[in-house]
């Protein structure tokens, strides 16, 4: 009889701690999806007027920032302190840019802007996977009550994030990119906002679409796949899978209009890789060898045939080469 | 000051030359308030002094009817719009009228002759750049790939063994910028991510 029930409670044992064991990792996962949601969801609970500043590298850029919302559509708007002026408007996933001195307007949609939260919602969303939440405190910013949550990768393949949020909407009012170590690489938050201003959805909304005066640009991409363009992508960084790929991206007028845009992303973090016919003149300057980085975003290139890779994003610069180490041609 | 009533012009004349105090200053402005020929000397007078202080080949008056417009438009205008109304969309619509005035010719041979020395200026820095020949390693310092290619503010570090220089291109700007537009697809991306990307400097178009 002792040996029934010493068997038996070590069935009772051995079931239980498997029971256990999916729910602790089922709770990881969705602890920082949730997580996500909740910060996701805060634009569109409160309005807000505030000034931005992002430091990179070198550089700190400063903009002052309107954002309405009325429940189901959001809209800001965007105006450079920093360098050339320009007023960056946005509703949901429609932008558009003014540049007051060339007169000019640029209007796109920009399909990254609605990928999320689909992106988490994915069979293969894998945040959860790569990134472990961590709760550090609380603290003010700008004169706000937030929580400070630090998203650390569990590889070198991947930056880490610090962000604090406003306790009450989960709104971020500051985010810092962390390298080896927990070294800042860039941080962006808020150094001032205010809440609730009596701003109306409207009165951005008849400003977004005043162009009168203006030379409006609607920069066309098409839209394809690594294989349509003949490559295809090896083994590739664990975590980054292929999300969108574009080709005539009319972004500046140095010439990479024509250029195959693929983006890959982890969840948290993205890479472009760009791909152009080789041209001495050109790509000359960078070598294969450079560890160009401005900030959080890197820079590698990589010479394959007659073709140019260019990996730009903010990942680590052995990641950048990893990616462009995994595309091969196929045509 | 006789008991007669100064005409308009006096009253405008006097006002300008800060000669009045008290009740005189409060009445004079009623009277620029109210007469529209008051104004138009108003107008007038300030015109012929900056024809005398400068010699803008540019001068110009206001148009009554745009002022007026203007006036109502602000009346109407309340605190919140004032937030989000910094002029990005201005309309094509001139507020003033232009008046030529005698030194033209005179203003245009100076601004020519001022051209003509700072291309002859740009031309020998960019002679002596070329020859000075900025590179390192590889890496381009202040690389223009074609002169009407504004600056662009973005620079990268370039790190080749113990050594980090600065390299600003153009063509890698171009990539840097078309990367934040298509490639935040990020969990982060909202808003945080947008805003990173709006507040960068990305140079001029």
């Amino acid at each position: 009889m002792k040996r029934i029930l010493s068997w038996v409670s070590w069935w009772l044992i051995g079931t239980c701690a498997l029971a256990v064991q999916p729910s602790v990792a089922l709770a990881a996962e969705p602890d920082v999806a949730n997580w996500l949601m909740r910060l996701h969801d805060a634009p569109r609970q409160r309005a807000y007027v505030g000034t931005f500043v992002v430091s990179a590298g070198n550089t700190m850029s400063t903009s002052r920032i309107w954002h309405v919302c009325n429940g189901s559509q959001q809209i800001e708007r965007v105006d450079a302190l920093t360098g050339v002026r320009r007023s960056t408007f946005r509703r949901d996933d429609s932008v558009v840019t003014f540049w007051p001195d060339s007169r000019t307007v640029v209007r796109e949609t920009r399909e990254s802007l609605g990928l999320f939260p689909n992106l988490l919602q994915r069979p293969d969303a894998n945040i959860g996977r790569f990134y472990r939440l961590k709760r550090i405190g609380h603290e003010r910013v700008a004169g706000i009550e937030s929580e400070v949550v630090q998203l650390e990768p569990i590889d070198a393949l991947r930056f880490g994030y610090r962000v604090w949020t406003e306790r009450q909407s989960g709104l971020v009012v500051k985010l810092q990119t962390l390298g080896a170590n927990a070294q800042v690489l860039e941080q962006a938050a808020f150094s001032e906002l205010q809440f609730n201003t009596p701003l109306a959805f409207h009165q951005l909304k008849v400003l977004m679409e005043n162009t009168q005066g203006y030379q409006v640009h609607s920069p066309s991409a098409r839209k394809t796949t690594v294989a349509q363009e003949g490559w295809a992508l090896g083994a590739g960084v664990p975590g980054f899978m292929p999300v969108r790929c574009y080709r005539g991206v009319d972004a500046a007028d140095a010439g990479v209009d024509s250029s195959l845009q693929c983006i890959f992303s982890d969840g948290l973090a993205s890479v472009s890789v760009f791909v152009e016919p080789f041209d001495a003149s050109r790509h000359v300057r960078v070598d294969a060898h450079d560890n160009l980085s401005m900030g959080a975003t890197y820079l590698r290139v990589r010479r394959l045939q007659d073709w140019w890779l260019t990996a730009v994003g903010e990942a680590p610069g052995s990641t950048l080469t990893a990616l462009l180490q995994a595309l091969e041609r196929k045509k | 000051m006789s008991d007669k009533l100064p005409a308009s012009d006096e009253w405008v004349s006097a006002l300008m030359d800060g000669e009045l105090r008290g009740e005189e200053f409060a009445q004079a402005v009623e009277v620029l308030c109210d007469s529209p020929q008051a104004r138009q000397d108003w107008d007038t007078y300030h015109l012929v002094g900056a024809a005398l202080r400068s010699r803008s080949a540019d001068l110009r008056w206001h148009d009554p009817a745009f002022m007026d417009c203007l006036r109502a438009r602000l009346a109407d205008a309340d605190a919140a719009a004032a937030l989000a109304d910094a002029p990005v969309a201005l309309p094509a619509v001139q507020a003033v009228t232009p008046v030529r005035v005698a030194n033209d010719g005179w203003w245009l041979r100076v601004a020519g002759l001022t051209s003509v020395v700072a291309v002859a200026f740009g031309l020998w820095q960019g002679w002596n750049s070329l020859g000075g020949g900025a590179q390192l390693g590889g890496a381009i310092l202040a690389q223009r790939s074609t002169p009407a290619q504004p600056v662009a503010s973005s620079t990268l570090v370039a790190s080749q063994q113990d050594a980090a220089v600065m390299l600003r291109d153009p063509r890698l700007d171009a990539l840097l910028a078309a990367h934040r537009q298509h490639g935040g697809v990020t969990a982060l991306q909202m808003p945080a991510g947008f805003l990173r990307n709006a507040t960068f400097d990305e140079g001029a178009r």
